[in-house]
């Protein structure tokens, strides 16, 4: 029979990625902790493109205002639908017209077009039923005897998108280090070169040999990772590895949001209920009990839950600038010896001849 | 067609739009390297190359005495010219005024690029004191 059929069609693996990128649904609670890490990263990313200045032209008066409109509706999940559609509609203008056409500076660099592609996407998502403004008015309409609210369950194909991103990220880059140049080492020389090391080192056999081993240890990680977060198994470990990866990245070289919107965008390849049974354990329903030594707590599931969505919140904003931290107190002196190798290096070679 | 036909045929629409969207920059620009078609940029189509503005232009540049007999001596010099070849070989003819009359002095030098490093091989084979004659 035609049930059967397809039943049994969608138990092998082109039938379970038809049902996975297309038919299931699950909770919209991880896509709304991407909207509002999206969010952040949009204003610390593309913010001081639309700030308003003494001179500015009334268009970009009114880009500004739109602009820091949507963000602030995106990450509070404010009429949420109108804030993502207009914050990509933006975001994708001013990658593809702004910066080509008007010649408006900064928009060709990669981590933008990763933060574009991931809020044209999640335009697409159900994004503000959950930890969102719009829920808590469709919770205050419903008590006062209105309409119930929106189930927090809704069709995953759009979310599913922004994990297919990931996996082309990887593929895109797993492809461009395919070559002699990268796998012999001798580009990730050039860049430690240009941050850390300056002319030294560059000759020497064991430095190329670890330098070459590193590259090809990347270059493995990214291909491996292009299929792996597919897959239960070996998702969670390859997440882990795609961490420590980025994290890496983001400590000893300037990319910029890159690295938090590729970690950020690893939630959507987890299966909903998944992420919701993490969220539960760590906040789970009901009141605690009261302590007769401690300090009253948080009495209700609402703030319990504020509690919970103000520490990602805060997370997501310091994390960045715990890491800046880091590099101002911690490298940059060594990066300072690095500038002063590479000036006493140039300066020696202006002494001659004399 | 039924409403869940509708929306099964409009999802599939918009994942076919989305997938030859993500995957046209790694075909298109990577593996075909089509950067324009006419007067139009293809610069909107994603792709990911890392680091391709970073550790380009790097010159590593070594001198060289070479005595009447053919041996050649490297110059204790720092290695780096960050402003390419033609700084480190008129740094090099500069050199030559230190140096002993007669004395020939060549220059290892290589650039870093995306593509890999570039030898600079001809710059090997000129004498940089021969030119101040």
């Amino acid at each position: 029979m035609r049930g059967e059929g397809l039943n049994s069609s969608l138990r092998t693996l082109p039938g379970r990625a038809w049902r996975w990128a297309l038919l299931e649904e699950g909770s919209t609670r991880p896509t709304a902790l991407m909207r509002i890490g999206l969010g952040l990263m949009l204003w610390l990313r593309l913010a001081d493109r639309f700030l308003i200045h003494a001179d500015s032209s009334p268009r970009d008066v009114l880009l500004a205002v739109i602009f820091h409109l949507a963000t602030l509706g995106t990450v509070l999940g404010a009429f949420t639908r109108l804030s993502t559609a207009l914050v990509a509609l933006l975001s994708f203008g001013g990658f593809a017209w702004m910066g080509p056409v008007w010649g408006a500076p900064g928009w060709g660099s990669h981590n933008i077009h990763l933060l574009v592609c991931s809020t044209m996407l999640l335009a697409l998502c159900p994004a503000g039923r959950s930890l969102s403004l719009d829920r808590w008015w469709a919770l205050k309409r419903a008590e006062r005897g209105g309409p119930p609210p929106p189930s927090e369950r809704a069709p995953l194909w759009s979310v599913r998108l922004l994990g297919v991103l990931v996996c082309t990220v990887y593929l895109s880059t797993a492809l461009d280090k395919t070559g002699e140049v990268w796998l012999s080492g001798h580009r990730l020389q050039a860049v430690i070169a240009e941050h850390y090391t300056g002319s030294a080192l560059l000759d020497d056999p064991l430095y190329e040999g670890l330098i070459m081993v590193a590259a090809i240890g990347v270059w493995l990680l990214e291909l491996v990772l292009v299929g792996g977060l597919l897959f239960r198994r070996t998702r969670l470990p390859l997440a882990m590895a795609g961490v420590l990866l980025h994290g890496g990245f983001s400590i000893l070289f300037r990319v910029f949001t890159f690295s938090a919107n590729m970690i950020l965008l690893y939630l959507p390849l987890f299966p909903p209920a998944q992420v919701d049974a993490a969220l539960t354990r760590l906040c789970p329903p009901g009141l605690p009990a009261e302590s007769a030594v401690g300090p009253a707590s948080v009495a209700t599931r609402a703030g319990r839950g504020l509690l919970v969505l103000g520490t990602l919140v805060a997370l997501l904003v310091a994390g960045p600038r715990l890491l800046q931290g880091i590099e101002a107190t911690v490298l940059r002196p060594a990066k300072a010896d690095r500038d002063d190798r590479a000036r006493i290096e140039r300066e020696e070679l202006q002494k001659w001849p004399r | 067609m039924s409403g869940a036909d509708l929306r099964l045929t409009g999802r599939i629409l918009v994942w076919t739009l989305a997938m030859l969207f993500l995957t046209s920059g790694m075909v298109v620009r990577q593996g075909l390297g089509i950067q324009r078609v006419g007067p139009v940029s293809l610069d909107a189509l994603p792709r990911w190359k890392m680091f391709s503005g970073v550790g380009v232009g790097l010159t590593q540049v070594r001198y060289w005495q070479v005595d009447a007999g053919g041996e050649w001596t490297e110059l204790a010099s720092p290695r780096w010219v960050t402003h390419g070849l033609d700084q480190a070989l008129k740094r090099g003819r500069r050199l030559c005024r230190q140096l002993p009359p007669g004395a020939e002095l060549r220059v290892e030098a290589r650039t870093s690029r995306n593509a890999g490093w570039r030898t600079h091989r001809k710059a090997r084979e000129e004498d940089l004191c021969a030119a101040k004659g």
